[in-house]
């Protein structure tokens, strides 16, 4: 079930978003494990189409935060308002109150608008004056930032970064993708309505089916060595948390799924890796002078761990 | 040749079977058939084979070692009986053994050769030391790739252009050799600490305070919160510091160059670098040497971050002594782009009376200045500039 909704929403969110389908099925992955999404790159790359589209075909309401400097936590939360007329506070929810939101260049907030979304990303919840408010099911926030340094940007601290599931870099379109671009939007630039394909419901039930993906213990083992390897090695300042262990056998869960497997292979962990370790790790200042990506460091790493196999 | 090897083999099949010899027919038949296939083979050889190199690190200092991996892979059923891949390799980045790279007809470069031979799918690795040797932005590749048929008679020649870069920096030398003051080696930065506000730049909203202007109160937010809240903006002055580095190592250009004394210079300007991004300034580097592949002097705007180093870092690592101009106008044009209350560090090997008297236009623009002066006599005393004399042959004395 999870294989054939995955692939209409696939072919939903491809109306709009030309080639990509690894990009769509990283999302997808997203969607399975009600994480969050980084997705980082230069703009005009796609990013707030992927949102928008992924917002339509799932059913599901849509926000977007355009990230300043001078937005405060409660532009992104909400607040308690007086209300003259009835003598008592009313709360006024805040664009977080939305089943995907699309946070727009976070890194130009100040770290105390960014924090705000933490407990949000993490307990799909808000607690304004003392008051814990639910979030609605399912929540995903799917956040961009340019790559490339400008100032008056704040990076993201650890802390926030590790709640997001998974980085994702969407690149240039080839040759190819980019003629079929122009061919499909020439008379228009404004992007079609597109249809659900599902609803939220059949996305948490999608979600619930998503656990019961099976993980041999020797995988479950494979996925803890390579994250205690990132904590190990002595070019990685700091390594992935055991949020990152969990992200990581979630993530492999939900790429076997969508592959229409009920079962986790190595290659799926090895495959979604450097999706959801990249962006966690911190290279050691000596390492990142002479050229170490931590990209190259979690291929490094998971390619010196020997893969469980079938005696 | 293979025209004439044919014409050859049916002449023979031909008198064969004119004399009805059938050893002759059967010898002949199977030579045209061992050159058809190994045609075939030669046509189909360099199909899915796919060569990389791999480098531990892509950037260093002298005197470091790097490990490369190369790979060979055969991605077809059809197996490689050899093949031989060179790669056009730079001596200041060669191997460890320097026997190792095959002699070139271009000076300080060679070949990296590797033979290897292929089955189907099958990969090989070779792995090398590599030792940093020279300062510079050395280029690697491209590859050509020979390989040939079972039977030894047709090869095929293939460019590879997998370019890779490998950076040597510039040494970084202890600060304390350098013989800046102890005690703000920069200059004073107590006074420059926030004084003014660029209000172009918010960076966030505080409470409000009594001496808060109304104007910079941030009304939205106020009525969002329920009490005063104003804006802050970024400071218009930081630590910054700005290195102007002049190149030459003699007054005039058709003199020539001093190599080891532009080494130094460069790494001196390397050495402050360093130093000034660990003490938090937004360093940045103008200089009027050209990059290689270049005909124009750099400018790099201040920056903080690691990553500002790496950039700073790999431009002195690429400068060359090619000046388009002289010092001291280069210097009238690049300063006034420089923010204001930057501390300006000039790096200079060579002192004339034209560099003091630019320096002192400079100052009466209310520019802080450090004259960081490497020639063998000493430089004037220029009132409210700060002068470091440290002569480039006490170093090597």
């Amino acid at each position: 079930m999870i294989e054939n909704l995955c692939e209409k929403i696939r072919e939903n969110v491809q109306k709009v978003l030309v080639g990509k389908d690894e990009v769509i099925n990283l999302a997808l992955v997203g969607v399975l494990c009600e994480g969050h999404i980084l997705l980082e790159d230069v703009p005009g790359i796609g990013k707030t189409t992927l949102a928008r589209a992924l917002a339509a075909s799932l059913g599901c309401t849509f926000r977007r935060i355009q990230f300043t400097p001078d937005l405060l936590p409660s532009d992104v939360t909400g607040i308690n308002w007086f209300n003259q007329k009835l003598q008592e506070f009313e709360f006024r929810p805040g664009p977080v109150f939305t089943q995907i939101v699309l946070a727009d260049e976070i890194n130009r907030a100040t770290p105390r608008t960014q924090s705000a979304l933490l407990e949000a990303m993490q307990e799909q919840q808000v607690t304004i004056d003392g008051l814990t408010h639910l979030l609605p099911r399912p929540f995903l926030v799917l956040a961009t930032q340019n790559p490339i340094e400008l100032e008056g940007t704040f990076p993201l601290p650890e802390a926030q970064i590790d709640r997001f599931l998974l980085r994702i870099v969407i690149g240039y379109p080839s040759q190819s993708e980019e003629n079929a671009i122009l061919e499909r939007f020439r008379s228009t630039s404004q992007l079609p309505d597109l249809q659900s394909v599902t609803t939220s419901s059949e996305i948490i039930q999608l979600q619930n089916e998503r656990r019961n993906i099976r993980v041999e213990g020797s995988l479950r083992d494979y996925i803890v060595r390579i994250a205690r390897a990132t904590r190990e090695h002595n070019e990685i300042q700091l390594g992935a948390s055991p949020r990152a262990t969990l992200a990581l056998y979630h993530s492999a869960q939900a790429w076997a799924a969508i592959q229409g497997r009920d079962f986790v292979l190595p290659d799926d962990i090895k495959y979604v890796a450097p999706y959801v370790l990249t962006h966690r790790l911190m290279v050691s200042p000596q390492a990142q002078l002479r050229g170490r990506q931590p990209s190259q460091l979690v291929t490094d790493i998971v390619d010196s761990i020997s893969v469980p196999v079938e005696n | 040749m293979l025209i004439r090897g044919l014409v050859l083999i049916f002449i023979l099949i031909l008198i064969g079977v004119m004399m009805k010899e059938p050893f002759l027919i059967t010898l002949s038949t199977a030579l045209l058939v061992t050159v058809g296939v190994a045609k075939w083979w030669q046509s189909h050889s360099l199909v899915g084979v796919n060569y990389r190199r791999w480098f531990h690190y892509t950037r260093g200092f002298p005197g470091e070692q790097i490990k490369l991996q190369v790979e060979a892979e055969n991605r077809k059923f059809l197996p490689i009986s050899w093949l031989r891949i060179q790669d056009d390799w730079d001596r200041a980045v060669g191997p460890e053994d320097e026997d190792i790279l095959a002699p070139s007809h271009i000076q300080e470069r060679g070949y990296l050769t590797n033979v290897f031979s292929l089955r189907w799918y099958e990969k090989a690795r070779r792995s090398y030391v590599l030792a940093l040797r020279k300062r510079g932005i050395y280029l690697i590749g491209p590859a050509r790739m020979d390989t040939g048929d079972l039977f030894g008679i047709f090869e095929k020649t293939t460019e590879i252009s997998q370019n890779q870069l490998l950076t040597i920096f510039p040494t970084i030398l202890p600060f304390n050799k350098l013989e800046f003051p102890a005690e703000d080696p920069f200059g004073d930065r107590r006074s420059r600490r926030r004084l003014f506000e660029d209000p172009n730049r918010p960076m966030g909203v505080r409470e409000y305070r009594p001496e808060d202007s109304f104007r910079r109160v941030h009304w939205p937010a106020t009525a969002r919160t329920g009490q005063l809240q104003v804006k802050v903006f970024q400071p218009t002055t930081g630590q910054v510091m700005m290195v102007c580095m002049n190149v030459s190592t003699f007054a005039r250009h058709w003199e020539g160059v001093y190599p080891e004394l532009l080494e130094y210079l460069i790494k001196v300007a390397a050495t402050i670098i360093d130093e000034g991004i660990r003490e938090g300034y937004k360093v940045g580097l103008v200089a009027n040497g050209c990059l290689a592949h270049a005909d124009q002097p750099f400018r790099i705007p201040p920056g903080r971050s690691q990553q500002q180093l790496v950039v700073l870092l790999q431009a002195l690592a690429g400068v060359t002594s090619v000046t388009t101009g002289n010092f001291e106008r280069f210097l009238l044009r690049e300063i006034p782009r420089v923010q204001y209350g930057a501390t300006l560090i000039v790096l200079t090997s060579i002192i004339t009376p034209e560099l003091a008297s630019t320096l002192i236009q400079l100052k009466q623009h209310e520019r802080r200045i450090t004259l960081y002066s490497l020639s063998d006599d000493a430089p004037p005393l220029i009132p409210g500039i700060q002068t470091i004399h440290h002569p480039f042959q006490a170093t090597i004395g």
